[in-house]
């Protein structure tokens, strides 16, 4: 048996990337607030003391010139870590992202290679209004040329990240913001997670819930509750979105013949429907059901927490949602 | 107050019957203890006696549905009463969701698959059944009509769930001690094929999978003695031990036969095989002879008087012989193609026990195989059975305008097995020298 700790989900980002730069003096991070203040989530704490100015740099308020500094310097041999707040922010370095990142391995016939790892949040419920709530992940999935991480726990967060950083392509790791001050268990020591291996978080022969990065462990425990309730729940955490694991999704909706998706970006063109869309040439002739999908409202998040929360997909909606397939 | 018929468990062993004859129908009016029914157990077809006098009011299985035994298969009530709540009772505890018609079943195996998608189509038009992707690939793999199910899905579609139900209480046969084994071991029962009437899994089948599978690591494979193997080693015993079996064999040309049906064959889709034409000859003879055609029953000989041939068919699991009835009055191609279709049910394990019942004499061709010649045992309570060998070519001598010479002619060996008790030596003779004169010159049947 692995030895286990309890850390919060920051402090296991935080020990991913100390780990790494340890490791590596190649390593560095780079960010707003990362530096002196040690991350606005806390994810950088102790790091600007143990590495220097140099290895943990704070950035000006400029998402696209610090993305493509970071460009630089990893077509240049270095191995950055960028901090972009909010997933909403990516789109002020939208072209840094997608235009160069993406595209210089391929653009330059292979003679560079990017080792880049942009990590990022997603997520609503802390009344943070329109603009910093938002789950933008599935815009990032469009554009060839990332791959794209969604861990679930602390513990996946951590192996995950540890294995982007390692990655000589271009890597944009989203984290969720309401589970930094969670606590988890983790395994001691150093280990890796490796991409496109979804993780079956609950074996079950009713329904396939596939949900991402933090609705994995919501789903989770709604499965308990409907377990007790006669309905046996399979929960898939895919990981990583691109690569997908199509194959442990398609196994699992052959056994169940339902699937249900649950992501907090926009219902409107939301992962889930590549994901399904991905899958359904190898499961149409296994489904007892139509694939449905928990996503947000298609509405701008509202500041309200009263008005926030009734949109925002939790472990409550996932348990009606599946007694109501169902329910015949 | 209105009375279930129900299955009767008529001995010790009895854990289930098939009902084999209605003999009232729905509205006759019925006195107590008068036979309504008749039903098969593993041993021997019973008739069932009204419990007490009424109308007929619901039969609620079909012909060659298996029930376990005390489940209710027919209503019996006043005229005007009112039944519906003991219907419902009764479906639920057969395990039914529809109205089951007399004689239903059987057609239903013969729909084509072309037909069965035409009316799926059709009743998506009427009433918008719903239909999961899921449930439309299970049914199409078992073979399960979609059209009289009733969907437990969300709106009312019908899923994977109902067709495996349906398809376990219509056409996987299982005993419930079978089922409660197979399900405690961990079986699946749709991997067993059953050897119980009907292709029912019996618990023996189960018992014998389990052993099989613990025995795979030794040495010597054992498996029971039981369900087919028996039925087949006890009728055969029963047969070779009473009867006694006189053997007659002779060499036929059948050059000009495998001529004759080149010939028909080169044009046309059916084709006709050499079995089927001996059939047809061989029904021709019994027709001239049909002191063969005849079985001893009790004290008396039953001289019959439809001519049933049964064509002989190997399973995996043991010996079947479907039966053309009124073989004498069917054409060579009628024949061809009904001998066709009994081999394919049979090979699908589909036979109805009319199918395989009232047989008056039976032919056993092991051609194919390149035997060249065997013994038969007669199938009782048949009186003959003709067992059949390869044609094979070889020289023989051959007269020609009183020359006699060597000549390469395709040969068939056949033996002709009989009861002595009721065919003696010389009308055996007899029926094979009739045979071999048409088959060695097949004009003959036409004069």
């Amino acid at each position: 048996m692995t030895k286990m700790k309890k850390i919060t989900y920051s402090q296991a980002i935080c020990e991913a990337i100390d780990e790494e730069m340890s490791r590596d003096k190649n390593v560095l991070i780079l960010g707003e607030d990362v530096g002196l203040l040690g991350g606005n989530f806390k994810t950088a704490v102790g790091l600007y003391k143990k590495y220097g100015d140099l290895r943990v740099k704070d950035t000006p308020i400029s998402e696209n010139g610090f993305l493509g500094m970071s460009l630089g310097m990893a077509i240049t041999g270095l191995r950055p870590i960028v901090e972009i707040m909010f997933s909403d922010f990516l789109l002020l370095a939208a072209d840094q992202l997608l235009n160069q990142i993406a595209k210089i391995r391929y653009m330059s016939g292979g003679q560079a290679k990017v080792p880049l790892t942009v990590r990022t949040t997603i997520g609503a419920g802390r009344s943070s209004a329109a603009q910093h709530s938002q789950s933008l992940h599935a815009i990032m999935c469009h554009v060839p040329g990332l791959k794209v991480v969604v861990p679930s726990s602390a513990a996946d967060a951590k192996g995950l990240l540890k294995t982007a950083i390692r990655e000589d392509n271009p890597v944009l790791f989203i984290e969720h913001k309401m589970e930094y001050n969670q606590e988890y268990e983790i395994p001691e020591g150093e280990y890796t997670i490796p991409f496109g291996k979804a993780n079956i978080l609950r074996e079950g022969k009713d329904i396939t819930v596939i949900a991402t990065s933090n609705l994995a462990l919501k789903a989770v425990k709604a499965a308990e509750e409907l377990a007790k309730e006669g309905i046996d729940v399979e929960v898939i955490d895919p990981r990583t979105l691109i690569p997908l694991d199509r194959e442990t999704l398609i196994a699992s909706i052959k056994k169940t013949g339902r699937v249900l998706l649950a992501d907090e970006g926009y219902e409107r063109c939301n992962i889930s429907a590549e994901i399904v869309m991905d899958v359904m040439t190898d499961v149409f002739y296994y489904l007892d059901h139509p694939p449905e999908r928990l996503c947000l409202p298609n509405v701008p998040l509202p500041f309200s927490p009263a008005l926030e929360f009734p949109l925002i997909p939790d472990q409550e909606k996932l348990y009606k949602r599946i007694k109501k397939i169902f329910k015949g | 107050m209105a009375k279930y018929i129900i299955m009767p468990k008529l001995g010790f062993n009895m854990d289930q019957g098939t009902v084999v004859q209605w003999l009232k129908e729905e509205g006759d009016a019925i006195e107590e203890r008068e036979e309504v029914l008749e039903i098969e157990t593993d041993k021997t077809i019973m008739p069932v006696e009204a419990p007490c006098s009424g109308i007929l009011r619901k039969i609620l299985v079909a012909e060659g549905e298996v029930v376990p035994v005390t489940l209710p298969i027919a209503i019996i009530g006043d005229k005007n009463e009112d039944i519906s709540k003991m219907i419902d009772e009764a479906y639920q505890k057969l395990g039914k969701t529809e109205v089951v018609e007399k004689k239903e079943s059987k057609v239903e195996i013969e729909v084509s698959p072309e037909i069965v998608k035409e009316q799926e189509i059709e009743s998506k038009k009427e009433g918008f059944k719903k239909v999961s992707p899921r449930a439309q690939r299970k049914a199409k793999e078992l073979g399960v009509e979609l059209q009289s199910l009733k969907g437990s899905g969300s709106e009312g579609a019908v899923i994977e769930k109902d067709i495996i139900t349906y398809y376990q209480n219509h056409q996987i046969k299982v005993s419930p001690v079978a089922q409660t084994i197979a399900q405690k071991a961990g079986i699946d029962i749709g991997t067993i094929k059953g050897t119980g009437i009907n292709g029912k899994v019996t618990k023996r089948d189960i018992q014998e999978m389990l052993a099989k599978s613990e025995e795979v690591n030794k040495t010597e494979r054992r498996t029971s003695y039981t369900g087919m193997r028996k039925i087949i080693g006890d009728r055969l015993s029963q047969s070779k031990f009473t009867a006694p079996h006189i053997y007659f064999t002779t060499s036929i040309d059948m050059s000009k036969v495998i001529g004759l049906l080149e010939r028909f064959n080169q044009d046309s889709e059916e084709k006709i095989s050499i079995n089927d034409f001996l059939v047809f000859v061989v029904t021709k003879v019994l027709s001239e002879q049909p002191n063969i055609n005849c079985s001893l029953v009790g004290e008396e000989i039953v001289y019959h008087k439809d001519i049933n041939v049964g064509v002989a068919v190997a399973l995996e699991e043991g010996l079947i012989v479907p039966v053309i009835k009124n073989a004498n009055k069917k054409s060579l191609s009628i024949l061809s193609k009904e001998i066709k279709k009994l081999i394919k049910l049979a090979r699908e394990r589909k036979l109805m026990p009319e199918d395989y019942q009232g047989g008056t004499f039976t032919l056993s061709n092991l051609g194919m195989y390149g035997i060249e010649n065997f013994t038969a045992i007669i199938n009782p309570p048949e009186a003959a059975i003709l067992a059949v060998g390869a044609v094979k070519k070889l020289p023989t001598v051959i007269e020609k305008g009183g020359l006699e010479e060597i000549g390469i002619r395709s040969l068939m060996k056949v033996t002709l097995s009989v009861d002595h008790r009721l065919i003696d030596g010389a009308m055996a003779a007899s029926f094979l020298n009739r045979l071999k004169y048409y088959l060695e010159f097949p004009e003959r049947l036409i004069l």
